[in-house]
């Protein structure tokens, strides 16, 4: 079907990109639940040095292992915000001195200038669900595992007043990666926070 | 034998008698002479501005008994000789004119563009070069197709001048015009979301209205009318509600653009140029392909069953992809294009820009967009000039068989005339007091 959305998941030549396999699932499980927005009922694995990426604005990230993008991945990059796309960069670990959110964090200022702290009454939190507090807190914060934070703000990379990379410290790949069937077993659907970022990516 | 006193009173004589006679002649040449002429007068190569041809003017407009007169050109006269040569041919005398001028004109019109540009018409016959300039210096060339053809000139400086051979055609733009915002309704999804993006970094003000969920919008849509809205932009079959307030809006001179799937909803069947067909490229056919996404490799919706007031914009092979036509006193443009975006994030290296240009364009072509003020144009206007030509004098023709290269020899208005006249008397005044006589 034309004009639906697809959940691409970048893959990159260094590090684990596919250490959530669940996440494309449940996410096009939520969008499909909460919204009339046509969604490809598969998402598709793209890699970051492709072309192949500018048909896809909306990209996941996300990895354990250290980040260190190839020359072709960073000129891609470039070329994906500078056109509207968006990335979300999710750190698997939640760990401040983890290896993926400090390799990852100077690859994307290196590649594109620095990260700034999204406030927390930015647009996108209120782009379907509202988020009073900003970014929805996971079980793996509240836990005190990883740096054992709770953390406030998401960063971002603005461009023409649109986020074009936004940054997470807060482990959104373990605190999805389940099968939507588990979903009816949850008080209160944690994957609501991703309908909000695929509809603001494509309202905004 | 005659004495040599009067030959010399003989010759004084003669002397009184031929002066007589040139004033005699002057004076019947000023009462009655001039209608004897033919009174046709040709004028060949006439220098056509005005401080040129002024003294001609002058001549012939002294000239009471001039009946016709025949001027060939070498350039369309500027707008205060043509005036005079059409008052001339008011009062009486029957100007005609030839000569090659060239039917060229302008138009310079603001575009309904944020960015501010000035399009430029020109209309010049097949294969003619004209070069366009403005108070600072040239714009460009334009080799005439059918017609003539079209410059975008980001901004300009004072008038627009066209110039084809030794033809000017002169014109002031018209001023900057006022753009208000402009309404895009549609699904949440990568079409609206890069239509505005487009837009808004082109300079438009854009109000959104996308369906995310049912009842649920992103944003809302204002009151149309157009003293808030110079454009609606109605994507998919989530603008049918707003199809009765967008109807009027058109038709009190609203622009509407239509996209495929709105475009074959019966809501808006009132307004469209053509029925939208099927979509001939599936969205798969992307995924598969490696060359950049260009405007030609588009998905598209073709338009078929053209309504007879439509006209065609683009084509795409035989397929008419984009059409326009107008409802009452607003303008309706229907797209065949599907999902542009692809060629905004997939294009070449121009293509976000070249993406952005055309929505701007589409957008503008249809937008109501008053002139933002009405000041008169500090030079006069020539945009047509052989089309002035030809108002003032009629079309050109042949000159006259027996006609005179110049005006007939008038001694009433010539000084030489009255100088021979004094010399002739004074020699003969000179001549009696020499020899003592009074």
């Amino acid at each position: 079907m034309v004009n639906e959305f697809v959940f691409a998941t970048v893959q990159y030549d260094s590090g684990d990109w596919d250490s959530a396999p669940l996440v494309p699932s449940n996410v096009i499980d939520a969008v499909a639940r909460y919204t009339s927005i046509p969604v490809a009922p598969q998402g598709a694995i793209v890699p970051l040095a492709s072309e192949a990426l500018l048909r896809h604005p909306f990209a996941w990230l996300t990895g354990h292992l250290p980040v260190r993008f190839s020359d072709a991945e960073r000129r891609m990059l470039v070329r994906y915000v500078e056109r509207g796309g968006l990335l979300v960069v999710d750190d698997h670990n939640h760990d401040i001195d983890g290896e993926f959110h400090k390799s990852a964090t100077e690859e994307l200022r290196r590649t594109l200038g620095p990260l700034t702290e999204l406030p927390n009454d930015h647009e996108l939190y209120r782009a379907f669900f509202t988020f009073e507090d900003g970014p929805p807190t996971t079980s793996h914060e509240l836990n005190g595992w990883g740096d054992n934070l709770v953390h406030r703000n998401l960063l971002a990379h603005v461009r023409n007043g649109r986020i074009g990379v936004l940054y997470s410290n807060k482990d959104y790949s373990s605190e999805w990666s389940y099968h939507p069937d588990t979903k009816r077993f949850l008080a209160v659907d944690n994957t609501r926070f991703a309908v909000n970022l695929v509809v603001y990516a494509l309202t905004r | 034998m005659r004495s040599r006193a009067e030959w010399r009173r003989g010759a004084e004589w003669l002397l009184r008698a031929a002066a007589l006679g040139l004033l005699g002649w002057c004076l019947y040449a000023s009462a009655a002479g001039r209608r004897a002429t033919n009174g046709t007068t040709l004028a060949t190569g006439m220098d056509t501005t005005h401080a040129s041809a002024g003294a001609q003017l002058a001549s012939w407009t002294r000239d009471a008994g001039l009946e016709r007169l025949h001027v060939s050109l070498a350039a369309a006269p500027d707008a205060v000789t043509r005036d005079w040569l059409h008052a001339l041919d008011a009062a009486g005398t029957e100007v005609t004119w030839a000569g090659d001028v060239p039917a060229l004109a302008i138009a310079a019109e603001a575009a309904a563009d944020p960015r501010g540009s000035v399009r430029l018409s020109v209309a010049a016959p097949a294969g003619v070069t004209v070069h366009v300039a403005d108070g600072v210096g040239r714009i460009d060339s334009v080799v005439a197709a059918a017609g003539g053809g079209s410059v975008r000139a980001a901004s300009v400086v004072g008038a627009v001048t066209a110039r084809a051979d030794a033809t000017n055609a002169r014109v002031t733009p018209t001023s900057e015009r006022t753009l208000r915002s402009v309404v895009l309704l549609g699904r949440a999804g990568w079409e609206a979301k890069f239509t505005a993006a487009a837009l808004e970094e082109r300079g438009w003000r854009v109000t959104v209205r996308m369906q995310v969920a049912p009842g649920l919008t992103v944003g809302s849509a204002p009151p149309l009318d157009t003293a808030r809205v110079s454009a609606v932009i109605a994507l998919d079959s989530t603008a049918a509600s707003e199809a009765p307030a967008i109807a009027r809006y058109v038709r009190a001179g609203g622009g509407l653009v239509l996209g495929a799937e709105a475009a074959r909803l019966p809501a808006f069947g009132a307004l469209t140029a053509g029925r939208a067909g099927a979509t001939v490229r599936a969205a798969a056919s992307y995924a598969a392909a490696v060359a950049p996404v260009t405007q030609q490799t588009l998905a598209i919706a073709p338009l078929r069953a053209l309504r007879p007031d439509a006209v065609v914009l683009e084509r795409r092979d035989a397929e008419v992809v984009l059409a326009a036509r107008r409802v009452d006193a607003g303008r309706v443009v229907q797209l065949g294009y599907d999902e542009t975006w692809r060629w905004r994030l997939a294009g070449g290296d121009d293509s976000p820009e070249a993406h952005r240009r055309w929505w701007s364009e589409l957008v503008g072509s249809v937008a109501y967009a008053p002139a933002a003020d009405v000041a008169a144009p500090a030079v006069t206007n020539e945009p047509a000039p052989r089309a002035a030509l030809v108002a003032a004098l009629g079309e050109a023709g042949v000159a006259p068989t027996g006609a005179s290269a110049s005006p007939p020899f008038d001694p009433s208005r010539s000084l030489l005339v009255y100088i021979a006249v004094a010399l002739l008397l004074c020699t003969e005044w000179a001549s009696r007091r020499l020899r003592g006589a009074k």
